[in-house]
């Protein structure tokens, strides 16, 4: 997968994770009384456990390359450093 | 006695070790860490695994990856010898070699490029002893999957309210970390804004308790687990293990000024029962002989059931797994490895503590306090009639429970109603015991990986392409997992003593799983004396430090083992000897295997 693929698509994983991680909750919040559970028996709430996953995902495909600022703390160690470690 | 002087004097103890025995013997003296030294995490940085981080990061990694449910369990089960026995092993067996094993796997680990301890062990114990505890480690971890996905899952069918804040709970940890990697945002302004959406979600898990079953539970988590063990260290563990040791300290930290509040209230758990218990607190199947049998003597047989709180095989994997790619500066190793540890001792004494000092006799707490203990209970259905005291509750539920009653009256001192803050500290307690878990199910999936990719090495040169296919890290990741949920989902039909139970796949070798970590433990920390004694050249008393705890482990894993498998495992069902049975007996056999090899390397190292 090509990189503005992968970007594109862990957009629209994290979108489509956001919207099944709110929907649920909202409707819960709204409409079921409060402290009663809600179930993955009802429409709304089947995909609310597998939206987390996506939540997880979906940045890690868009953002997924390494904090520059790592990169550069990581270098400048390096370069500063006077022997190997073992 | 009180509760609050014993618990105060265990804090002095812990903190006295630090420096005294952590920082004068073990760092400068046996470790001689080094602050120029460079550490894997700068030489071998990888963006993935080998990853710089904070040390106060690392150790909220660390501690949460090792914690698990282990400290707050075993101290549990271990009330039925009284809490005194129990405290005087967390505390001996926690400074003088549970802290001192994770400290030097660390290290060690940190010396040998972020090698595993079983990869290191090759140095001294020879090629044969690095792949025979290489498949050891990986068939445990398998294990330790299997169960934390049974555990975390039936938690969280249980305790909807968890469910819903550690659901939240990742995405939250996920924006602080891209707040201070991604935004550029300071960690103490990120940290404000994590806190603050903490709060409104844990306020919210009340209002919207989110309800699954243990079933759907175990896929997600086995998803969560598959896909959060390949990625990058930076982008969620990294974060969400510093919100973990933010958590933990809050937790710890609520549960010390409930203890100073609370002198009144009388201690009135004993302090001793026997020294002999039955045989099902050392695994053997509920309903058999062994179960029944007086067979569990404290000695040896205390370390395999408080394992996480004073020693556990388990951490030695952590730190040379994880933690030490990860460490920034070797002096940070003493906070990581032998403060983690320290810090887990201190829970493991409030889960022996509080049971015992606060809520052992429910109907006697309501008496001497006033409280509507009763009334409590029976809103989280808690039946006092058929549950008379602490030990009458499930090990995880004895200690969230007691955590909860012990915030109640501290709480309802100040006008809050005592059955509402009972009931929320409970779930507190819950989504604190399920963050460990889930952490500890992460990072036993990626430490599963690292010992697949380490004992694959040899194919890497005789077939690069298959090499790079089997230790892709979502492939590896994806085998341990996979073989995980599939002892974790299922549920197997068992005859015991004469009536059909079912169990899930994997509860059928868990019994022996206590034996094979600590066996792990006892590995660990001879390959560590051997490092200490053969590489670091220490020798003289400060080496004797080392070399003693580790022999005294052997002896005391090598007679546990021994009760396992000559007095437990011939009275249990058949099923279970060929599982449970058949692992312990490799882990006697490993063990006779490891301290011949042991001497070997010593005498050879001279």
């Amino acid at each position: 997968m090509s990189q503005a693929y992968k970007r594109y698509f862990g957009i629209l994983l994290t979108v489509i994770g956001i919207l099944l991680y709110i929907i649920p909750l909202a409707y819960g919040f709204f409409t079921v009384k409060p402290g009663e559970p809600l179930s993955t028996d009802s429409w709304y709430g089947r995909g609310y456990y597998i939206s987390a996953i996506l939540i997880l995902i979906g940045p890690a495909l868009w953002l997924g390359e390494v904090p520059q600022a790592l990169v550069k703390a990581v270098k400048a160690k390096m370069l500063g450093v006077k022997g190997g470690g073992s | 006695m009180n509760p609050a002087l014993i618990a105060l004097t265990v804090v002095v103890i812990y903190v006295i070790a630090y420096f005294a025995y952590g920082r004068y013997v073990l760092e400068r003296r046996v470790v001689k860490a080094d602050p120029t030294a460079t550490t894997p995490a700068f030489s071998k940085f990888d963006g993935i695994d080998y990853v710089p981080a904070n040390k106060y990061v690392l150790y909220g990694h660390h501690f949460a990856s090792i914690a698990g449910a282990g400290p707050i369990v075993g101290p549990a089960i271990a009330l039925v010898w009284g809490w005194g026995l129990p405290l005087i092993w967390v505390l001996f067996g926690n400074i003088f070699i549970g802290a001192v094993h994770d400290y030097l796997a660390l290290m060690s680990s940190s010396r040998y490029g972020g090698l595993s301890i079983m990869s290191i062990s090759e140095n001294f114990m020879g090629r044969t002893a690095r792949y025979i505890f290489l498949v050891y480690v990986w068939v445990a971890l398998i294990l330790v999957l299997a169960a934390f996905l049974s555990v975390g899952s039936s938690l969280l069918a249980a305790t909807p309210e968890a469910a819903t804040l550690i659901w939240l709970y990742m995405p939250i940890a996920l924006l602080y970390g891209m707040l201070v990697y991604r935004a550029g945002i300071r960690i103490r302004d990120a940290l404000i804004i994590a806190i603050i959406l903490l709060i409104i979600a844990f306020w919210f898990s009340f209002q919207v308790p989110f309800k699954a079953t243990y079933h759907q539970w175990v896929v997600i988590l086995a998803l969560y687990g598959f896909i959060a063990a390949a990625l990058p260290v930076w982008y969620l563990l990294q974060p969400r293990d510093f919100l973990n040791a933010l958590l933990l300290w809050t937790f710890v930290g609520l549960a010390i000024i409930a203890g100073l509040t609370l002198l009144w209230v009388p201690l009135t758990g004993p302090i001793y029962t026997s020294f002999v218990a039955p045989g099902a607190v050392l695994g053997a199947v509920a309903g058999t002989e062994p179960a029944k049998a007086l067979i569990a003597y404290f000695w040896p047989t205390v370390p395999l059931v408080i394992a996480c709180g004073a020693l556990s095989g388990f951490h030695s994997l952590v730190s040379s797994g994880t933690s030490s790619k990860q460490l920034s500066n070797e002096l940070e190793g003493l906070l990581v490895g032998f403060g983690g540890m320290l810090t887990e001792g201190a829970v493991s004494s409030l889960a022996v503590l509080l049971p015992a000092a606060i809520a052992w006799d429910f109907v006697g707490l309501q008496t001497a306090t006033g409280a509507p203990v009763v009334d409590a209970l029976k809103a989280v259905g808690i039946d006092v009639e058929k549950v008379k005291d602490i030990l009458g509750l499930a090990p995880a539920v004895r200690f969230t429970t007691a955590y909860g009653l012990t915030q109640a009256l501290l709480w309802s001192n100040l006008g809050i109603d005592f059955v509402s803050a009972f009931k929320m500290f409970r779930v507190f307690a819950t989504v604190a015991l399920v963050a460990f878990i889930v952490t500890t199910l992460d990072t036993a999936n990626r430490l599963a990986r690292f010992a697949w990719v380490e004992f694959f090495d040899w194919v890497k040169p005789r077939n690069p392409g298959l090499h790079g296919i089997l230790t892709n890290r979502w492939v590896a990741s994806a085998i341990a997992i996979a073989l995980g949920l599939i002892m974790a989902y299922p549920k197997i039909t068992v005859v015991v003593a004469g009536k059909e139970t079912t169990v899930y796949a994997y509860s059928l070798v868990w019994p022996a799983f206590a034996g094979t970590n600590q066996l792990l433990a006892a590995l660990a920390l001879l390959t560590s004396a051997l490092w200490v004694y053969v590489a670091l050249r220490v020798r003289g008393l400060t080496g004797l430090v080392i070399l003693i705890p580790a022999l005294f482990l052997w002896v005391t894993v090598m007679l546990a083992l021994a009760i396992w498998l000559f007095l437990i495992t011939p009275g249990i069902p058949f099923l279970y000897q060929i599982t449970a049975g058949v692992l312990v007996l490799i882990s006697f056999l490993l063990s006779l295997l490891l301290i011949i090899l042991f001497t070997r390397g010593l005498l050879r190292g001279r």
